[in-house]
């Protein structure tokens, strides 16, 4: 029997299911960033339960070694490796996912060129 | 959630690399080449002629090196392609 809160009928992840479903994300590209900073995409040919990772075709965004938060645009490529779970932060579809202009720039008048607001909507959250 | 399967496990795919070379990539800008050894459940690694990489240059070279797997982000098997 698959667990459900009792309050409100939604699934709740028993002790040994995972919150994420990379079953899913098999044979796309991914994007996978490290604590520490490091983050790279790849296509996903493997996984494990600690969310040990097999990457294909892996390219690594380097960052501007003056400011190690900014990626400096300069990639290199990794080919096949294994991420380790433990220093997974995040894992998310390339497919889907667009780059938007940094909202939180003093720019207030940035025109939003496909008029979804998405600058005035994160500044007023 | 599948295990895997049909498909690639990731520390499979490292029991594989055993006696090739291996770049070992950590958190922040370091990164550790040699010959993998062995690894245990954590991903301790033991290597052998080792090169240690910090911010792109070499730091130092050793025989052999024991490496803790706390601080690994990524095994790129046959290291970094050139």
């Amino acid at each position: 029997v698959f667990p459900h809160s009792t309050m409100i009928d939604i699934p709740v992840a028993g002790k040994r299911d995972s919150t994420l479903d990379l079953a899913r994300h098999t044979d796309q590209r991914i994007r996978v960033r490290f604590q520490g900073g490091r983050e790279v995409t790849g296509v996903l040919k493997g996984y494990d339960p600690l969310v040990n990772l097999v990457l294909d075709e892996c390219v690594e965004y380097l960052r501007d070694p003056e400011d190690s938060y900014s990626l400096s645009g300069e990639t290199r490529n990794l080919g096949l490796i294994v991420c380790r779970g433990t220093s997974v932060m995040l894992v998310a579809p390339e497919e889907g996912t667009q780059e938007i202009a940094n909202p939180f720039t003093d720019d207030a008048d940035a025109v939003d060129e496909d008029g979804d607001d998405a600058g005035a909507t994160a500044a007023t959250e | 959630m599948a295990t895997g399967g049909a498909r690639l496990l990731p520390l499979e795919l490292l029991d594989r690399t055993i006696g090739s070379r291996v770049t070992c990539l950590m958190r922040g800008e370091q990164q550790v080449d040699g010959t993998l050894l062995g690894f245990d459940d954590y991903c301790n690694v033991v290597l052998a002629d080792c090169v240690t990489y910090d911010n792109g240059e070499e730091t130092q070279r050793l025989d052999q090196m024991l490496l803790n797997g706390n601080g690994i982000c990524a095994f790129i098997p046959g290291g970094i392609p050139s």
